[in-house]
């Protein structure tokens, strides 16, 4: 059994003819906080669909938890996409059930109690629930459970510094200690207090992988910094053409 | 792990059907009291008013909107379920590609078979049966006795409905391989679903067509002729084996070439 939770190697993934990664090599241990930090179309979504199997590779390999993706990585995998799952004539708790059902490590009580402190209603039908309490729900349904790997995919994206700063309390507050986050976004300053690790993918290519400690250390500047230095892009000048600095 | 997603695939059908399959019995119930009169002589006339050809045209549009619910109904669960934003969820279960498929087929086939025969019942309902009639021991026991007279008549019908389903089953696994297909490709995947679908069934045609060739088929009949029950099983055979494949097809694809973009 291999010692990382992730490994990847030479994973390359095309959308047509445009590529979307390309030669990814990636190791991740257990017990550990990732951030996948990167801008738009930069491929964290990609990768973090291609750990789930939602995708499939064009070439290369890549194991969670030393295995192959399949039923024994899907197990042990919590996923939070990028958008709403559900069908809708679902309740939160037909949800509930069907995790329970499914997934030994998911925890129906906890489910509950987050879904009290949440201010959610289980017994509501998705259908009438507002967007931002669909969001919760999903928390809800990836937090209960005892999972290896985490895989959030933009949790923090799209709202306000407040909500932000609770969905990551909610987070930190319920995962498994034994297992690892993997965080998608582009919000770093948010995160950055609570990562233990950070991987730059720029145009579907990992840039860095570092420990937090590490790139304070041999930087001498923050990750967000860091990150504004790699990905700084330069402004239009008018007439569209880039200024020569 | 398949009776799990039988448990939840079944629980959207019956959310689903269970008004519409309703209101087709109440309806033909309201219909059989519409449409026929109990006289004294206990004959039963026909009413000829307005008034009773409202609930006969409403009854006829839930039946015919039943089974158009039915067919959208096994393209949706099919390709919103698994193939849309429903898959999200679907494809990050712990389980093999064929048991997501094999449930979808079984929910969308049980499903077909409830339309059929809410239809049927609906039939008998409205017809001016007589309940006292129905309830006789000796109506019941003649019919009993001619079935053990001509056991052969409960094969014959078992044999024809298993070759109605395989039909029914061959139908739908042209319809998720299309849709499957269609999924392949980035763009006009909708348009894409359907030209693959008319494409299996001129492919399907094609090789009907040279496998059985007339002295196949003389052969059939003959054997229809002296064996029924062999005709109808080799007929349910030739149905069943491409559906066979088709469903095979679709696996491979959900496994090997899954693309939730």
């Amino acid at each position: 059994m291999s010692d990382f939770l992730i490994e990847c190697r030479g994973l390359y993934k095309s959308y047509g003819l445009r590529p979307a990664l390309s030669g990814v090599d990636l190791e991740v241990g257990p017990g550990r906080i990732v951030g996948l930090l990167g801008p738009n179309g930069s491929g964290k979504t990609t990768l973090i669909k291609l750990l789930c199997g939602l995708l499939q590779p064009t070439t290369g390999w890549l194991a969670i938890d030393g295995e192959a993706v399949g039923p024994y990585t899907k197990s042990v995998v919590s996923y939070l996409p990028d958008r709403m799952y559900f069908a809708d004539w679902m309740k939160a708790l037909d949800l509930f059930d069907l995790f329970r059902d499914f997934y030994a490590d998911f925890d129906y009580q906890k489910a509950l109690a987050m879904c009290r402190s949440l201010g959610v209603e289980p017994k509501d039908r998705l259908k009438s629930m507002s967007k931002g309490t669909k969001e919760k729900v999903q928390l809800v349904l990836v937090m209960a459970r005892a999972a290896k790997l985490y895989l959030l995919d933009e949790p923090i994206a799209g709202v306000d510094p407040a909500a932000r700063d609770f969905i990551l309390r909610t987070i930190l507050t319920n995962y498994n200690p034994e297992g690892t986050v993997l965080l998608s976004t582009h919000l770093i300053s948010d995160i950055e207090k609570v990562l233990d690790e950070a991987i730059f993918l720029k145009e579907g290519k990992i840039m860095l992988h570092a420990t937090v400690d590490d790139i304070r250390e041999k930087e001498g500047k923050s990750v967000d910094a860091l990150f504004r230095e790699i990905f700084k892009a330069e402004p239009m000048w008018e007439g569209g053409e880039d200024r020569a600095v | 792990m398949l009776f799990k997603l039988l448990k939840y695939d079944f629980r959207a059908m019956w959310k689903q059907f269970s008004l519409v399959w309703g209101a087709a019995l109440v309806l033909a119930l309201v219909n059989r009291f519409s449409i026929f009169v109990d006289a004294d002589d206990r004959a039963v006339h026909l009413r000829n008013s307005f008034v009773s050809s409202v609930p006969m045209f409403a009854f006829m549009a839930v039946i015919i909107a039943m089974f158009v619910i039915g067919i959208i109904f096994v393209i949706n669960r099919f390709s919103k379920g698994l193939l849309g934003d429903e898959g999200y969820l679907m494809h990050t279960l712990p389980v093999r590609s064929w048991e997501l498929v094999a449930s979808k087929l079984i929910c969308g086939a049980v499903t077909w078979v409830g339309c059929s025969a809410v239809s049927f019942l609906s039939a008998l309902v409205m017809l001016p049966l007589n309940l006292s009639d129905l309830l006789q021991v000796p109506f019941w026991s003649d019919i009993l006795r001619a079935l053990i007279k001509h056991p052969d008549m409960l094969i014959l019908v078992a044999e024809f409905l298993l070759m109605s389903l395989s039909a029914m089953v061959q139908f739908i696994a042209a319809i998720y391989l299309a849709i499957a297909i269609g999924h392949l490709v980035p763009r006009h995947r909708k348009l894409a679903g359907v030209a693959a679908f008319i494409g299996l069934y001129i492919l399907l045609m094609n090789v009907y067509g040279r496998v059985f060739s007339a002295t196949f088929i003389q052969r059939l009949m003959d054997m229809a002729t002296a064996n029924a029950y062999g005709s109808m099983l080799t007929a349910s055979a030739t149905m069943l084996i491409p559906a066979a494949l088709f469903l095979a097809a679709v696996c491979w694809i959900l496994e090997h070439k899954l693309n939730l973009e």
